[in-house]
This record gives C-alpha cells, structure tokens and sequence, in this order.
C-alpha cells in the first residue's frame, strides 16, 4: 500500500502538469505571439487576437467607404447598390485582431505588416496571399484609423482589414467547416520580420450565433 | 481483472485532485444548487474576477470538445495572455428602433446619438442584474443588419418577414447604434429572434416564429439587384419563417428558434446539447462568446454585460398558459400517461432532460452528427408553454402536437409536415399508445 502511494503522490505532479496544459506543442512553430524588435532597441510583444474570415467578393474600400455615409438611415430607394458593400453590407469584410504590448526602453517605432496568408490548417500549405490594410487601434471606445507608430510602455489593439480569400479558388464547395490559419508577418522600422499565425479558425457561418 | 481497491481509491483521489489543481468548479455539473440566486450572484463574482475560473469553465462547458463551436473556444477563450481576452472590451451606445425613429431617419432627419447600455457601474443586487441584461437582450447588438435596414423602409414587407413594431411603436430586436468604427448602423439584437410581437405585445423569451431571415435577405438581393452567392440563396430558401442555420459547417441543418423559459433548469443548451449548462458561467460564457464571435471577433462585450444577460435569461417568466380546452380529467389521465411513458426523458421541472442517442431519437441527424456542433446526440426540450411552440423537433419539422404522437406522421402518404408532404421520421415515443390515451397527453400538454 506505501508503495502504490507513494509512486502516486510521484505521478501528481506530472499528471498536473499534463492535465492542466492546454496546448503545448513545437516552441519552435509559428506561433499566434511573438516578440518584434526594432533597430532603436524597442521589444514588442505581438499577439493574434483573433481572426475573422468573411466573403470572397468585398470589393470596395471599406473605411472609405464608413467614412463617405451614414448607414443611420434605411437605405434610399435609389437604385441598385453600385458594388459590393454598399453601407457595410451585405459583404463581409475579413479581418485581423492584433495587440500588441511595448517594452519600458527604446524609440518610437512604426509597425508594419509586410505580408499575410491564409494556409490550409492540417497540412501548413499556402492557399492564398492576404493583404492587410487600413490600420485601425482601439482608442477605448472605438477603432480608430492608426498611423501604426507605437511608443515605448504602450499597449495596442489594432485592428487590420484583409484582403478577400478567394474561396472558390481554392475550396470550390466554399466551405465553411474546413479549418484554416492566418499567417500575418509583422515588422518594427528595418527589424527582423516576424511570423505570427493564428489558431485553427473556419469562414464564419452567415448567421454567427 | 478489478485493481485493488486502494488502488481505485488513489486513481480516484488523483482524480479529484487533478481537478482542483486545474481550478475546475468543485460541484456536480447542472447541480440545482448552483443556480440559486445566492449561489449564481457567488459563480457571477468568480467568472467577472478569476481568469482561471474562466478557463476551468470554458473547459467544463463542451459535451463534444473536438467539434468545431468547442475548438474554437477551447483554443480563444479564456487565455489571458492570448486569443480574445486581448481584443478590446466594447460597451455600445443603442438604442431601440421606434416607428418614429425609422420614419424620422427614412426623411432624412437628425437623429440623438444612441445613449449608453451601460454606465460601468458593476450591479450590486440580483434585481439589478437582471435590469441591465435586460438592456443587453434588446440594445446590445449582435452586427450591423443592412437587411433589417432596408427593410425598416418598407414596413408591409418588414412585417410579412416578422420584423414588426409592438403597439408601443418599438421595433423589439432593431436598434440603431454606433459600431466599433464611430459609425451610426442599424443592427440587429437577441430580441429580433427571442422576443415576438404577438397581438401588439412583446413576449420575450418566446421565439419568433415569423421571423424568416432567409427570406429577407432574398429580398433584399432581389430589390437591389445585389444577389447572395448561389449555394447560400439556395439554401436560405429552405429556412422558412422560424429557422436559420447558424452552425460552421456545410450541413443543411436548419434549426427552429428555441423558447428560452425555463432555462436554469435545463442541464445542456442549444438543441444538440452542445454546451454542457454546469452553471451559470455556463450560460454567461456562451453569451459572452456569441456577441464576441457575432461582432466578427473584432471586439469583446464587458463580462458583466455577458452575465447580466445570462441572469436576464434565467429570470424569464412564460406568459399566462392558455384557457383550458380540454377536461380537467383527461388533463389528470394525461399527466398520468406521461409520467408513465415520457418523463423518463422529460425528466427535470421545465420538462426538459439530459441528452439522448440521436440514433434512439431518430429525428433528422445532421445538426446532432454535424462538424460545427454535433454531439452525436439530442436534448428533449423543455416543454413550458409547449402549446404555443409549434412548429415542433429541434428542425421544427412537425405542425401541431397532436402529431408529434401520432402515428400517421411517419407514414409516406403523411401530408402534414410543416416542411412538406412526406414522412415526418423520429421520436416515435407515444406514437404506439391508442389513440384515447395519445389525446391526453396531449391535453396534458396544451395545458403546461
């Protein structure tokens, strides 16, 4: 009986250790987090928020077009929308969540998203190039646009509309239960670009509830 | 071979102890004693200030943790230093869509921004609480709703599709709001699908059962020239008044909109039990995460405002039962009957249960085997007011309760079925008892 006990009281820790893990895994994969530097010495903690994916054929400036009309009134009976997306909708813009954390030291830096993809989640294959554009950050009521500049002991939830995945050209059912990941690699001035990709995430469904 | 019994008993210590090291809640799953006002404010304090209650929560809520609604959660929520506990906190300004609002907005005139939801003041009392989920039920919006916009400009076709306005001129589910961007948008909130307008008044907590989404988004396509990628309008002309198919997967599994009364007692929510209701962060976790992933992800709702819904929920009261149409005594013989032949199922006190095999219920499968958030099985709904909830199975496949038991529907030749004529398979539970004793229950039905 001392014996069971004892090489049980050995196991808890391990099995602590093992139940209560979440994910683990490669420290050498991409990651949704990673750290940015910039030639000034500034260290930025960078982390995908989230993201989401939307409809294939968003064709117009989204902030352009936010900023150009009030959606407060129920659309004019003045023809056709000309485009997709006329008063935000009905198309669906993708997006990407990013926050990031500055350290104490170090000049003010400017962050740049050099390029993005959306990868097949099981096999890490590249399906398509993405585009991130119209930075916005949280001024803590709402985004606002963002001249991507972040200062040393700042903290930002910026905001980044993607480009449209083109989904019948890689998925020709336009499915939404396949699962896909987002890689985004990100930069301060003239630093070492960093690869940040997301968790598993599907296209959202039309009635997300 | 049985191991020793100080074996079992260490395993089982281990266990538990692995369970508290891991933070995870210390009482029964759907324990009655959880949901008590004292217990719920208690639960409340713990989801609102421990991170790792969350996270033991979250991880406690999946009664299919692989399917896709749970890894997506399990892999986001909860995570402190990552995923959506970094995306910022969004307290809206809304306000409720009036006749006056919509008519004075289609002129063209100067509208009064929105007013706030929310002070930022945490309630204090049970009943303040439930006052401000009341709030987030009708004002916190789920995304901007350009259907519903159009549609406010035609109020005949508004109306055909369900979005109507109460005798006191509001628009229950339609707000005006400023989005996350500082834009004015019309959106759409838990009220457009949980509240109807029925003879004038707002019964909330009773499903919109003229509400056919789908259809108004046909409509909005085919008024402005626009059109919805062609498998979607397909499948949106199939939803009908009542249903939409919310899941992240490619089935056609449309639902019908669930009743919310009785929902403290009920041990799994949403038809396929996806979500195990251990207690009532539960229930403020499935909240919270739906106006997160409604929103597009973009921002998260204040956990109060996700757990003053939840208490706003718990506290509905179904309207008064309808007058009695049948015999106090088949009413008597049918509760009998069902005791005898249903509550093996309809086991808890809003006359819901655990889950059930979806193959020993046999009704249509795909939401139960579904990727997005299949089980593999289905709860029994509650029963509370079930006489005003027709149409009826989690896909609102049957017309009327009388046949739900009756056999006749799962013959080829049945012409009844609220989808069409055909066949109306599963839950062939009662469909064998005679016919006298089949009109009691039912009379014991019509009269919950």
């Amino acid at each position: 009986m001392q014996r069971i006990l004892g090489v049980s009281l050995l196991f808890l820790p391990f099995a602590w250790a093992v139940a209560c893990s979440s994910s683990g895994g490669d420290s050498s994969a991409p990651s949704p987090t990673g750290t940015v530097d910039s030639p000034g010495g500034l260290h930025v903690s960078a982390a995908l928020a989230s993201v989401h994916l939307g409809d294939e054929k968003c064709t117009h400036d989204e902030s352009a077009d936010v900023a150009a009309q009030s959606c407060a009134a129920p659309l004019p009976d003045a023809g056709p929308p000309k485009g997709t997306g006329l008063c935000g909708g009905p198309c669906d813009f993708s997006s990407v969540q990013i926050a990031f954390t500055a350290g104490k030291t170090g000049t003010t830096a400017h962050v740049s998203v050099l390029s993005g993809a959306i990868v097949d989640a099981s096999t890490g294959a590249e399906l398509q190039s993405l585009t991130a554009s119209t930075p916005l950050v949280w001024n803590g009521t709402k985004y606002q646009p963002w001249d991507e500049t972040i200062a040393a002991s700042s903290e930002l939830k910026a905001s980044y509309t993607l480009s449209p995945p083109a989904w019948s050209t890689f998925d020709r059912d336009g499915s939404y239960e396949r699962q896909y990941k987002v890689r985004i690699v990100v930069r301060l001035d003239g630093g070492a670009p960093v690869t940040l990709e997301s968790q598993a995430v599907t296209r959202d469904p039309p009635v997300a509830t | 071979m049985t191991p020793p019994r100080s074996a079992r008993a260490i395993v089982a210590i281990s266990a538990a102890w692995i369970a508290i090291a891991c933070g995870r809640a210390d009482r029964p799953a759907g324990s009655p004693d959880r949901f008590t006002d004292a217990a719920m404010l208690a639960e409340g304090a713990r989801y609102l200030d421990d991170p790792a209650f969350r996270q033991a929560a979250v991880e406690e809520s999946f009664t299919n943790p692989s399917n896709a609604y749970s890894q997506l959660r399990l892999t986001s929520y909860g995570l402190a230093t990552k995923g959506w506990d970094l995306l910022p906190e969004w307290s809206p300004r809304s306000d409720v869509m009036t006749r006056a609002t919509a008519e004075a907005a289609a002129a063209g005139a100067a509208l009064p921004d929105p007013a706030p939801i929310w002070d930022g003041a945490r309630p204090a009392t049970m009943e303040a609480w439930i006052a401000l989920g009341r709030e987030v039920f009708f004002r916190y919006p789920l995304r901007k709703e350009v259907y519903v916009a159009w549609a406010l400009a035609r109020p005949d076709d508004a109306a055909r599709v369900g979005v109507r306005a109460a005798d006191d001129g509001t628009y229950p589910g339609v707000v005006r709001f400023v989005d996350t961007r500082g834009a004015t948008q019309i959106g759409m909130t838990c009220a457009m699908c949980h509240a109807d307008v029925s003879s004038g008044r707002v019964v909330v907590g009773q499903a919109r059962r003229s509400f056919d989404y789908g259809a108004l988004r046909l409509a909005y396509h085919a008024a402005t020239g626009t059109s919805a990628p062609p498998d979607l309008a397909r499948r949106m002309r199939t939803w009908g008044p009542g249903r939409a198919d919310v899941t992240e997967d490619d089935d056609e599994d449309p639902v019908a909109i669930p009743d919310l009364w009785g929902l403290r007692h009920q041990t799994y929510l949403t038809q396929a039990g996806t979500i195990v209701h251990a207690g009532p962060a539960s229930l403020a976790i499935r909240q919270e995460t739906q106006l997160l992933t409604s929103n597009h992800k973009a921002i998260r709702p204040p956990r109060e405002l996700a757990f003053a819904l939840a208490m706003y929920l718990y506290a509905l009261k179904p309207p008064p039962a309808a007058p009695p149409v049948d015999r106090a005594d088949a009413i008597t013989r049918g509760k009998a009957l069902f005791g005898e032949h249903c509550a093996g199922c309809h086991t808890n006190a809003a006359l819901g249960g655990d889950l059930v095999r979806a193959e020993a219920v046999d009704t249509d499968r795909a939401l139960a085997d579904g990727a997005a958030r299949g089980t593999g099985k289905y709860r029994p709904p509650a029963l509370v007011r079930v006489a005003f909830a027709a149409p009826y199975f989690h896909d609102g496949s049957v017309a009327t309760l009388d046949d739900v038991l009756s056999p006749a529907r799962l013959e080829p030749s049945f012409k009844g079925g609220f989808l069409g004529p055909g066949p109306v398979r599963g839950h062939r539970y009662g469909t064998d008892l005679a016919a006298e004793e089949r009109a009691a229950i039912v009379a014991y039905l019509r009269a919950l």
